[in-house]
């Protein structure tokens, strides 16, 4: 190896850097200002840490949390990997996602069991390496193809079905707490017990039919509704799901 | 070609060590050349239930660690011809296996028996995983509550995902026994039914095993419950046998009717 050659103007290193994981387990912004303030009065050290955000909720506002996060002096450079649905979310403000290899299973808990909060900054997590922080462009949708998936296998508890860029076919059910999205609309042919995620990157006209619905949660374009809210008269039916002015609309198919 | 079994389910506590003691005696029973593996590292259980915890002098760790080979480590069952037990280790920690020690043992086992019937440790972590990781077929334990089929919709998942024959396009073929289950108590609303737990796993039905207070009697007293005379528990599971080999059964012991005099003048 020679040393003698002149350095080039960059280069990429993989070495390991450590950030600190910023856990969100709300989705209220207001909730998690107030709980930064605490915990910054209680500690300044915390003050323009180098963290990453870990977002718990399957819906959040990113861009308003940035601006709660920026308004107290935390420097955030990107989000671990978690939801399929948050990624795109993330990704539109610029941020980098990264894989944290510590993560474990996707399956979290609806938004409104969230566990409390821990304290933030708590653990350190190894941020990536240099090359993949340089991460590509956001997908800006269109350069893909667009597809139609079709899965035949139930998707099961803690499980997660993402199709990017497409609609899916699914002609098993989704377990509760399992996990299907897409970036366009869903058909499920089985029952729906968990999760139903369409338009995962901003698509308004996407739509949910399903041929019994029991869901834990749906969502279209970031408007969701958890079990509790979904129309009584709506459970166990075959139904269509569409979002009229950020508002989730309910048909029945039958 | 030796055939491995998983018995999983996820949850804790539903009933899989009975059902595998019961499942491997119920093959061994019928002639097959059968081996029942304790999965469950540091809480051995199984060889009590099989009666033969004083006969364990080396475990499944050992041979996974070359300590011990398997004619040392293979307790040959007292009653029944063709059965053999090896048990878990009360003192390793849930590390103590490998994937690739697991991988050789079973190899060699399947050189010898025809049926290799693991009992898999609660959870989804690293012990549950290794016992389903090799398995042709899984028997799924649930009980008829939500919190346990859920967990079962879970290991379903890992079963037909992650395990070898998953990756291989084969994933392991399913079957649902439900345990524990109270006619009276599904009536009252307390439990699912078996279509509700059918219905949300989705995955073949081989046996209903009814709540019974001999399957407690005759694990503290070392003795399968399949090996009992009389008992409904111990029955239910010779149906299950039955149906694993391919013989058609209709389902017994899932109606509430009342018990007749004699039943109930002579306990069940
Ligand atoms: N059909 C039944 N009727 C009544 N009790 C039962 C029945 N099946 C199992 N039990 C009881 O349930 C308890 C747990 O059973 P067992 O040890 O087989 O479960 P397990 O799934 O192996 O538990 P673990 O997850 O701890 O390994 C025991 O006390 C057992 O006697
Ligand atoms: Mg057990």
């Amino acid at each position: 190896m020679s040393t003698t050659e002149a350095r080039p103007a960059l280069e990429f290193r993989g070495r390991m850097l450590s950030v600190s994981l910023l856990r969100i387990h709300s989705n209220d912004l207001d909730e998690i200002a107030d709980s930064l303030r605490t915990q910054l009065t209680r500690s300044a050290l915390l003050r323009e840490l180098p963290v990453a955000l870990d977002l718990k909720p399957q819906i959040i506002d990113v861009d308003g949390l940035l601006q709660v996060l920026r308004r107290e002096h935390i420097k955030v450079i990107g989000a671990v990997r978690g939801a399929a649905s948050m990624e795109a979310a993330v990704r539109r403000t610029g941020l980098a996602v990264i894989q944290d290899p510590g993560s474990r299973g996707r399956d979290e808990p609806p938004v409104e069991s969230a566990p409390p909060p821990e304290p933030a900054a708590a653990e350190a997590a190894p941020a990536p390496a240099e090359p993949q922080a340089a991460a590509p462009a956001p997908a800006q949708g269109g350069a893909e193809p667009f597809r139609v998936q079709l899965h035949e296998t139930p998707v099961r508890s803690g499980q997660q079905l993402y199709i990017r860029n497409g609609d899916l076919t699914l002609t098993a059910q989704v377990g509760a707490g399992a996990e299907v999205i897409a970036d366009g609309n869903l058909h499920i042919y089985g029952v729906l017990r968990g999760r139903a995620i369409a338009g995962a990157q901003g698509d308004t006209a996407a739509r949910i039919f399903c041929r019994s619905l029991q869901a834990e949660l749906v969502a279209i374009a970031g408007t969701y509704m958890v079990a509790d809210d979904i129309p009584a008269d709506m459970r166990k039916r075959a139904v269509q799901i569409r979002l009229d002015k950020e508002r989730l609309v309910f048909e029945a198919l039958d | 070609m030796a055939k491995i079994i998983v018995v999983t389910s996820g949850k804790g506590g539903v009933g899989k060590t009975t059902t595998s003691a019961s499942f491997a005696c119920g093959l061994a029973k019928r002639g097959h050349k059968t081996v029942v593996i304790d999965f469950d590292v540091g809480l051995r259980n199984l060889d009590l239930i099989m009666g033969c915890e004083r006969r364990v002098v080396y475990d499944f760790v050992n041979v996974v660690h070359g300590e011990a080979n398997l004619k040392q480590a293979l307790i040959k069952d007292k009653r029944i011809e063709n059965l053999y037990v090896l048990a878990a280790s009360q003192t390793r920690d849930k590390d103590a296996l490998t994937e690739d020690g697991v991988k050789k043992v079973l190899d060699d086992l399947a050189k010898d028996f025809e049926y290799i019937v693991c009992d898999s440790p609660a959870g989804i972590e690293k012990g549950a995983f290794l016992a389903m990781n090799f398995a042709d077929e899984a028997l799924v334990v649930t009980n008829p509550e939500v919190s346990s089929v859920r967990d079962s919709d879970r290991v379903l998942g890992l079963l037909q995902s992650k395990t070898v024959g998953a990756k291989a396009g084969q994933p392991p073929k399913e079957h649902l026994v439900i345990t524990r289950y109270s006619p009276e108590r599904v009536q009252q609303g307390e439990m699912l039914s078996i279509e509700d737990v059918k219905d949300i796993l989705a995955i073949p039905l081989i046996g209903v095993i009814p709540e019974s207070k001999t399957v407690l009697n005759s694990s503290n007293a070392g003795t399968p419950v399949i090996l009992e005379d009389n008992a409904d528990a111990g029955q239910a599971y010779e149906d299950v046998v039955a149906r694993f080999l391919g013989e058609d059964r209709p389902l017994r012991f899932v109606s509430s009717e009342r018990k007749g005099l004699l039943s109930r003048l002579f306990g069940d």
